[in-house]
């Protein structure tokens, strides 16, 4: 399974409760979305799926709005 | 003299025309135009049948036509009513209908949930939502409102004890209720609060709350009753520790004011030491509990700013205050939440309403300028939501019930030992347990709901959930949080829901609540 599809089925199933799935670019922190106890459980998630951890100042809405933008981040980081 | 919440805004312009008053995002608002603005709003409002006492809904997301929304309202003379932008279309209707509304005031994103309630209110108009949809309701966009006439609206003269805002929040029979403050209560809230922080107007107020939640009312009346400016902080910012903290030191706000979550959350994932945080001068909080130890670190970090621990339940605004010097040495002891303000009166009394002594514990009754009027069209919750003192006769005075259980420590500060009822507090928002287990109960498939508190790591409350099931029923407990989510706010959500097949009960046969959250700590913990 790819980063994203990962990404997908956890926070469709375990954030969002819902039976559609959310797609790449919906933005998560809308309303009704993921709220900010959500978005702690994603970042642990993340941090366990891809065995890293995210500093701080990375916590940024730029970082998190999709699921694109965190999967772009992502990369990024395996870049650097 | 301003004696109403309407005059806020027209005094301000009158001392700093210049000044802005609202900031959001890269959008400004100066007092001058923000006085035009809201004159115009209420001589649309007017136009649209709006009289003095009606109710008019805000269901929108932070923008800088929130404040428009808010004063405009009040000029018009009518009361406004924020709703949660986020609230399920069944929440949205109950609050429509309960009070009445027939204009609201919303954003074209709301389009969709508005389409699913048509029909089935009472509203009419709809300020601020384009739609193409079909919907039954008139709409007048914003451009339409900047054209309309910028006099002040003399047509409804505005009294002190007239309706200024509704808020509406949990109530234990499952439909919330709404609290209602008059330009009295409102406004002797905003100059005891100014004067307490010592509002002027240099300040910038960061606005985390939203405006449903009672906090707001700092940032949209007491803040602008000194001329200073509010800077409205985007839901999504809450979100994202890092966003909200580089906001703060870009916008270098003065006054902070949030529930202990939003400084914990700033505090251990907000980089706060790659931040320039100086321009702080007050961290108010409030809302519940702030675990000491977070706040000894928080305190260490911004060493140059006053911190205040504030109560007060929405009934009655904020009501106690108290400066923190010292953080607590050790972490089970809590924070006071100190002494009343000036002209506000204090009482601690036993089950049968007698004042008690010292150090003993009683349930807190305020009697204050700031209190509500009541609760909309619950006189069933008002008779009981009230304390008559008569210590002359022809001479009552009345205190408000708030619930909370406190004793008075050596320095005569109250100290906040729970609740008197099943109400708890997660992230600041109250949640009546009840309302919970009467969600769960709608369900078909559910014989038996019960909710309780856990504690989470994060040094709050999240609400918890146990059910029982009908015979044969195979649900899953994601089936029934999906079913809750049409029913209650986000924040009212619990965070598990259990099946089991048999409760624990007491001797007397009721569920045994204690017993299910002790049962769901140990399992949380192990």
């Amino acid at each position: 399974m790819n980063i994203d599809e990962a990404i997908i089925k956890f926070v469709t199933r375990e954030l969002l409760n819902s039976s559609l799935e959310v797609e790449a670019d919906d933005n998560l922190l809308s309303d009704g979305m993921v709220d900010s106890m959500g978005m702690l459980r994603l970042v642990s998630y993340i941090e366990e799926l891809m065995q890293l951890t995210i500093p701080h100042e990375d916590l940024v809405i730029e970082n998190f709005r999709t699921i694109k933008a965190i999967v772009e981040y992502l990369e990024q980081r395996e870049v650097e | 003299m301003v004696y109403l919440l309407s005059q806020i805004i027209d005094n301000a312009a009158q001392k700093f025309p210049e000044r802005q008053a609202f900031r959001f995002q890269g959008d400004r608002a100066i007092y001058a135009d923000l006085s035009v603005w809201t004159n115009q709003l209420a001589n649309v409002l007017i136009e649209q049948g709006v009289k003095r006492g009606d109710r008019v809904g805000i269901f929108m997301n932070k923008c800088l036509e929130m404040p428009i929304a808010v004063h405009g309202i009040m000029k018009a003379g009518a009361a406004y009513v924020p709703i949660d932008p986020a609230a399920p279309a069944e929440r949205l209707k109950f609050i429509i209908n309960d009070c009445n509304i027939s204009v609201l005031i919303s954003d074209t994103a709301k389009a969709g949930v508005l389409g699913t309630i048509a029909g089935q209110t009472g509203l009419t108009c709809l300020i601020g939502t384009v739609t193409d949809a079909g919907l039954p309701y008139s709409t007048i966009s914003w451009d339409e409102i900047r054209s309309a006439p910028a006099h002040h609206p003399l047509q409804h003269p505005i009294m002190e004890d007239d309706l200024a805002y509704i808020m509406y929040t949990s109530g234990s029979t499952g439909q919330p209720k709404g609290i209602m403050h008059t330009h009295r209560s409102g406004l002797s809230y905003a100059k005891l609060s100014a004067q307490t922080y010592g509002l002027h107007e240099g300040d910038r107020l960061g606005n985390h709350s939203p405006l449903h939640f009672d906090m707001s009312t700092l940032e949209f009346l007491s803040g602008p009753s000194q001329g200073a400016c509010t800077v409205l902080i985007p839901e999504e910012y809450a979100k994202l520790p890092a966003s909200l903290s580089k906001l703060i030191e870009e916008e270098r706000l003065t006054v902070w004011y949030s529930v202990p979550f939003a400084l914990c959350q700033l505090l251990l994932r907000g980089a706060l030491e790659s931040k320039s945080l100086d321009s702080l001068r007050w961290v108010l909080f409030g809302g519940e509990p702030f675990p000491p130890k977070y706040l000894r670190a928080l305190m260490e970090v911004l060493p140059q700013a006053r911190f205040s621990n504030v109560y007060g339940p929405a009934e009655v605004n904020q009501c106690t205050f108290y400066h923190i010097t010292e953080p607590p040495d050790n972490d089970l002891e809590s924070v006071p939440i100190g002494k009343v303000w000036p002209n506000c009166e204090g009482l601690v009394v036993d089950n049968d309403d007698q004042p008690v002594s010292g150090a003993n514990q009683g349930e807190l009754l305020i009697r204050t300028p700031t209190m509500m009027r009541g609760y909309w069209n619950r006189d069933d919750l008002n008779a009981k939501a009230f304390f008559i003192r008569e210590p002359f006769s022809n001479y009552s005075e009345i205190f408000y019930r708030t619930g909370d259980l406190v004793r008075q420590n050596g320095d005569g500060d109250y100290v906040y030992l729970g609740r008197k009822d099943r109400q708890i507090k997660t992230r600041g928002y109250r949640v009546e347990l009840d309302e919970i287990e009467a969600a769960l109960s709608r369900h078909q498939e559910v014989e038996e709901a019960a909710a309780f508190p856990l504690p989470d790591a994060e040094g709050t409350a999240m609400v918890a959930a146990a059910v029982i099931l009908k015979n044969g029923s195979s649900i899953e407990s994601s089936e029934l949080i999906h079913f809750l989510k049409s029913l209650l706010p986000a924040y009212a959500l619990p965070g598990i829901i259990k099946i089991y097949r048999i409760f624990p009960r007491t001797s007397s046969g009721k569920i045994d609540r204690l017993k299910l959250r002790e049962f769901e700590t140990d399992k949380s913990t192990n």
